[in-house]
């Protein structure tokens, strides 16, 4: 009895989760003309040149091209230099330690609309804004600190009595790091990275305040397109099935690992 | 400069300390350099050190900022000299010397802008508050 | 785990050191700057003291927009954490089931936070949206564009169906970890189905919960993305929180000295609130391990 209890709650739940996103899949699919003049639960007319619209028109495709390009980027800088920090946090205990710690995770805590501003004088001064590393530099602020903290907690699992045997067979700090102790944690860097991914490729408001046209990234071009007169709802809808995609596919490849990333209690 | 207990090396304190305060001094000393004459000859405290520049860097705050840096440095030099050992306070958590700093320094910031909100006006007197909370946070928590 | 004293691992750090410094450092301290500064652009900077903070503190527009800030986190709060506690005791404890169920619910997650709003925007809409055409369908008078209790409604059923599954998610995680002996040992006490979840689930989820909370007070606090997507902090300014407000004034207005002094206000909360959950973070982790 109570066992089928929590499979009803669970069902409603996770149609709770999915309805929305069902619709938002529905209306990719149908035509202007069909979302605004008739309510229908399904597509009558099938048609897919809502997505046509978005790979073939630049505007669209290339805010894909430009969120990828600083998403990959600030992932592969953040995971750079979280490496050797969560290592260090992870073995040794130093001097102020815990208050370096905490203001990393502080950064994670703080609101982007806080440096929204000063980012968009220092990257004007410098003369980098509206380019993909600015955007993957700022991102850097919450997604380091993140970083930091996912793979610390992967690598205090991995035993001590690794390091001190490897040193004694004679590696040097660099080789032993790359060749054993990488592949060691690397279901941690792949949570690591999935994490960081994901928090670049749903940022909208630094990647929109520190971008104008080359490097506008697909979150900006959709809200543009909201505030337009005369919406074009499908193509809207369609836009946004098409972000979910990058999210659902890496869930897909990471599903195993998630559940132990989220037992770390570190997202 | 008791060492006698103590099993490492001797270090030269006295050279430690006087190197800290010679860097931390020359700082200021450049600070004040860089801030701009008026043009009657006396130094505009309140003008910006870098004209046009886009931080717009001004005495008052490189002067807030040097203080929060020497009580940086000053703490690391302590906790060099004389380990961290944490402590229970009248709060029940265990504080060492540098989560005193902070504790005092966050509430301080909320002292002034408390004092801003009832009082407004110059913040003399709520400095002084600060002083006397700083005070009592590293007593008794 | 044990682990060795060694300065040198500041080396180690200095990457990290670097980057944070460079994208969180400076920024800080241009705010500080800003907020003791008057301009009227070109980085031509006049000295205003203390006026933008005085300003600040006394601001009723402010003091609306955190009010509004500290009751959508409360009822956030007050939503997510029961209901995420309660999915997560309902969940499949092992199988096909639990790892299709871990999927279906880490997707709302993963979505991006504008399209979550693009989502909800077109559900609620009474013309096209499911939602807004059922309801408009029984009878109930809707529209999220006009009236401000709709409005947030909408916003916070958004916001429980975006985060209520990382609260179970985490809550599940620490469930997993109960060993099974101590469900036995409480059937042959007799021990009711509350007294189990009481004694024995509760303290066990005691950490991930806390983290569950600090994680979504913290997201809810700074919240720009979803609401400026769905209502744009209207209708009126009925769901203008403090992010959305701070960037009006800051990018759409381009205010610097009243933008830099708000911001450290709010910086500073944040501070607060984070340090006091990191002091009871890690005082119960080392109540545990004593």
């Amino acid at each position: 009895m109570r066992l089928r209890g929590s499979a009803l709650v669970m069902v409603l739940y996770i149609l709770f989760l999915l309805v929305p996103i069902y619709w938002l899949l529905n209306m990719s699919l149908k035509t202007n003309t069909e979302i605004t003049s008739t309510f229908t639960l399904f597509p009558a007319n099938l048609t897919f040149q809502n997505y046509v619209v978005i790979l073939t028109d630049p505007s669209w495709y290339m805010g894909y091209v430009n969120s990828i390009i600083y998403v990959v980027l600030n992932t592969v800088i953040s995971i750079t230099v979280a490496l050797p920090a969560a290592y260090a946090f992870s073995r040794y205990s130093f001097m102020g330690d815990k208050h370096l710690f905490f203001w990393l995770l502080t950064n994670r805590m703080s609101p982007p609309a806080v440096f929204a501003l000063p980012f968009f004088q220092l990257y004007s001064s410098i003369g980098l804004f509206d380019t993909h590393i600015a955007v993957a530099l700022a991102h850097c602020l919450f997604n380091v600190p993140l970083a930091v903290w996912i793979l610390e907690g992967f690598m205090r699992g991995v035993p001590k009595e690794i390091d001190e045997t490897a040193y004694i067979d004679g590696y040097s700090f660099p080789r032993f790091f790359i060749r054993i102790f990488m592949p060691l944690v690397a279901s941690g860097i792949g949570v690591a990275a999935f994490f960081c991914f994901m928090f670049s490729w749903v940022e909208l408001l630094l990647s929109r305040t520190l971008t104008s046209v080359n490097a506008k990234p697909i979150a900006a071009v959709m809200t543009r397109t909201v505030s337009a007169s005369g919406m074009d709802w499908g193509v809207l809808a369609a836009a946004g099935v098409l972000t979910i995609i990058p999210g659902a596919l890496v869930i897909w490849f990471v599903r195993n690992y998630i559940a132990k990333g989220f037992a770390l209690g570190r997202v | 400069m008791s060492d006698a207990t103590s099993p490492t090396p001797r270090a030269p304190w006295t050279a430690i300390y006087l190197t800290a305060v010679v860097v931390l001094l020359a700082i200021l000393a450049f600070l004040v350099w860089a801030t701009p004459v008026a043009e009657d000859g006396a130094k505009d405290w309140f003008a910006p050190m870098i004209t046009g520049g886009w931080m717009a860097w001004t005495f008052p705050v490189a002067l807030f900022f040097w203080v929060i840096g020497s009580l940086l440095v000053t703490m690391t030099v302590l906790a060099i000299r004389f380990p961290e050992t944490p402590r229970l306070g009248v709060l029940r958590i265990e504080t060492t010397r540098g989560d005193r700093l902070f504790i005092s320094l966050l509430g301080s910031a909320f002292l002034c802008l408390g004092w801003l909100f009832f009082f407004g006006g110059p913040l003399f007197w709520a400095l002084m508050l600060c002083l006397v909370y700083a005070a009592a946070v590293f007593r008794w928590v | 785990m044990d682990k060795t004293v060694n300065n040198k691992a500041w080396f180690l750090v200095l990457p990290v050191l670097v980057v944070v410094a460079f994208s969180a450092v400076i920024p800080l301290m241009t705010v500080v700057n800003y907020s003791v500064n008057d301009t009227f652009g070109n980085n031509d900077f006049f000295w205003a003291g203390l006026e933008w903070f005085e300003e600040a503190v006394t601001s009723d527009r402010i003091h609306a927009a955190l009010g509004r800030q500290i009751l959508f986190s409360s009822i956030i709060l007050a939503i997510e954490v029961p209901l995420g506690i309660y999915i997560a005791l309902n969940m499949p404890k092992q199988g096909v089931w639990s790892s299709l169920c871990l999927v279906l619910m880490a997707l709302p997650l993963l979505i991006p936070f504008n399209v979550v709003g693009t989502i909800w925007q077109i559900f609620g809409r009474g013309d096209i949206g499911l939602l807004g055409h059922t309801l408009a369908a029984v009878g109930i008078d809707y529209n999220y564009t006009n009236d401000p209790l709709d409005a947030w409604a909408t916003i916070i059923v958004m916001d429980v169906w975006h985060w209520t599954s990382l609260v179970a998610l985490l809550c599940y995680a620490g469930l997993q970890s109960i060993p099974n002996a101590f469900y036995q040992a409480a059937k042959i006490d007799q021990a009711s189905r509350w007294k189990v979840f009481r004694y024995i689930e509760l303290p066990k989820m005691q950490g991930v919960l806390l983290i569950a909370v600090l994680l979504r007070f913290m997201d809810s606090f700074m919240i720009y993305t979803e609401p400026f997507v769905v209502t744009g902090g209207g209708p009126g300014n009925s769901t203008t929180f403090l992010s959305i407000d701070l960037v009006k004034q800051a990018v759409g207005q381009f205010d610097l000295g009243p933008a830099a002094a708000f911001s450290i206000m709010y910086f500073l909360v944040i501070l607060l609130v984070s340090w006091v959950f990191y002091t009871v973070m890690t005082n119960l982790e080392k109540a545990e391990g004593k």
